[in-house]
């Protein structure tokens, strides 16, 4: 053939034209030999068969299946029942093992290593010089016994879950060489059946959450402005908010998503009895880290936040909270709760508690 | 010291099974566990072949590196053990083996994985040679017999082979050197000798000086 493709970078149109018209003549070509062999050069390349054989070797059951079926090569079968047990080669073992060593092990420890130091910096330069909310004598109600009970609730699992899990992947390097084998099978075995067992726990807590507090954590008018001006740590007053604030809808949302996914993924490793395969439990594995990973991370900002905004934690606690609290971090929902008379006076609250003392029950309380 | 290998020739792997069972009735493999399988590729087209494998001890282990409680070992005869008093079933062997050597019984609600088990090279297990405890959990302990793995020793083929690498490279290596002498002095394809033909493909530049 005379015709040459112009080495230029620039291609015409009648350029393209010829392009194409090569590739077609190329798909002709190819073809050809099969038609009529040619004798002057080595003939058509025969695929040794056993060179076939071991690249199959590697090859995943999904994958040789589809070959299976389009005629390329016959099925993998073995007679052994159980999972996976046709696969030969298990090659996204080694790329599971390499995340769980080269990754998750040393990035988790620096992420929750560097968060837990940076939020030890803030409190000791911010956090604990904030003073306590001023006294007015008022209260607001701001949760319920139920909301309070839910929150401990999964508060307690998530430290649980959370707990077990770390020993679990750090136990090896850390606790191993403190007691011994022996010992730390024994924790490891309680923290794996425990795991298993609080794990679909943390998804009903999960759900009556979601349940319990979505309207309250929808976006609302101005919730841009709080986390723009991040609600008021860099300096001036407190931006106002609604029931909660931008921070907290975020957390509350993100502990929905990350959480949903964590408990999907954690139901596919609980119940190895319906026979999935390793490569879906391998990425369980891998999203079920990932996210508790960055819960983890996430808890510990909002264990800060409870710890170092004072007066915060009392809504937690007796579910009372203290007024001038109220106006300076949610403003909006103090005005709105004062506006329907809502607001209590301490010694109110104190006769609340004092007879659901006497009478043995949880303490009244005004709405729900 | 010896390494301990198993090498499956291909060529040779009839796919009987003879290995599995052998395993299976040598060491007490408890129900719904096997410690060796056969696998077959291309089954029922040309250059069909089958595969008998189990746990390879491998030098570096990905089992070994993976176990969160460590209860992995190398013997001074390159075969890789594990503790089960120490192994808490959590599956992270299996996930990372390439093998699918691990495996797990069933133990209690909801198929909840019990202690591992998987091919010992018939070397049993860190109890005392021979004692019952060490039969009780790991099977047979054919090594300290100074027997080798019966699997092997059943295979009525020999493509199955198990020993020390040495002696089991330089006995593959002379079937090998014999195939291909076979192979040039009947005239055969060298694929043949080894493996057999594809479906397609015509072949003719290799047929080249047949007689």
């Amino acid at each position: 053939m005379s015709f040459r493709p112009p080495p230029c970078r620039r291609v015409t149109r009648s350029g393209w034209i010829c392009w194409v018209l090569l590739a077609g003549l190329a798909l002709l070509v190819a073809d050809l030999p099969a038609a009529a062999p040619s004798h002057d050069k080595p003939s058509a390349k025969v695929d040794d068969p056993g060179t076939d054989l071991w690249r199959f070797v590697r090859r995943r059951a999904p994958e040789l299946r589809s070959l299976a079926e389009k005629g390329a090569i016959g099925p993998v079968t073995t007679q052994v029942k159980g999972v996976d047990t046709s696969v030969l080669i298990n090659d996204k073992g080694q790329e599971w093992r390499l995340y769980r060593h080269r990754m998750l092990i040393p990035i988790s420890a620096i992420v929750l290593g560097t968060v837990a130091v940076l939020l030890l910096l803030l409190y000791l330069a911010v956090g604990r010089r904030v003073p306590d909310p001023r006294e007015t004598g008022k209260r607001l109600l701001r949760f319920v016994a139920y909301e309070r009970t839910l929150h401990w609730f999964m508060a307690a699992i998530f430290l649980f879950l959370g707990v077990t899990g770390l020993t679990i992947l750090y136990g090896r390097p850390l606790l191993i060489p403190l007691v011994g084998k022996e010992s730390f099978s024994a924790m490891a075995s309680a923290s794996k059946e425990g795991h298993n067992l609080f794990g679909p726990l943390f998804l009903v807590s999960l759900l009556l959450f979601l349940q319990r507090f979505w309207r309250r954590n929808l976006y609302s008018r101005g919730d841009l402005r709080w986390l723009i001006r991040l609600g008021g740590l860099l300096g001036g007053d407190s931006p106002p908010a609604g029931f909660f604030n931008m921070g907290e809808k975020m957390l509350f949302w993100l502990l929905i998503a990350v959480g949903l996914l964590i408990c999907a993924s954690g139901l596919v490793l609980l119940f190895p009895n319906f026979g999935q395969g390793r490569l879906l439990m391998e990425g369980a594995h891998l999203i079920h880290t990932l996210g508790a990973v960055l819960l983890l991370a996430t808890i510990m900002a909002h264990i800060y936040m409870g710890i170092a905004t004072k007066g915060a934690m009392d809504g937690m606690k007796g579910g009372y909270v203290e007024y001038s609290w109220a106006r300076h971090h949610h403003r909006e929902w103090a005005d709105e709760e004062e506006k329907k008379g809502r607001v209590l006076s301490e010694e109110e609250v104190r006769r609340r508690f004092g007879e659901a003392r006497k009478i043995g029950v949880p303490e009244r309380e005004a709405g729900t | 010291m010896a390494r301990m290998k198993f090498y499956c020739d291909a060529a040779r792997c009839i796919e009987c099974n003879g290995c599995v069972t052998a395993c299976k009735n040598e060491n007490e493999v408890p129900w719904g566990i096997n410690r060796r399988r056969v696998v077959t590729i291309k089954d029922g087209v040309h250059g069909e072949r089958s595969l008998s494998v189990a746990c390879m001890h491998c030098s570096d282990a990905p089992c070994a590196a993976v176990c969160p409680v460590d209860c992995f070992y190398t013997t001074d005869d390159g075969v890789v053990l594990h503790d089960k008093d120490i192994c808490i079933g959590c599956g992270y062997c299996f996930y990372a083996c390439p093998f699918g050597a691990p495996q797990f019984p069933q133990d209690g609600a909801f198929g909840t994985r019990g202690k591992m088990d998987k091919c010992t090279f018939c070397a049993g297990g860190p109890e005392p040679d021979g004692s019952a405890e060490e039969y009780r959990k790991y099977g047979s302990n054919r090594l300290a017999e100074g027997k080798l793995p019966l699997c092997a020793e059943m295979c009525a083929t020999k493509a199955l082979l198990a020993g020390d690498a040495g002696v089991i490279s330089d006995i593959y290596r002379k079937r090998v050197v014999n195939r291909a002498a076979a192979s040039l002095e009947w005239g055969a394809r060298l694929q043949r000798a080894n493996f057999r033909a594809p479906d397609s493909g015509t072949g003719t530049e290799t047929r080249k000086g047949h007689r």
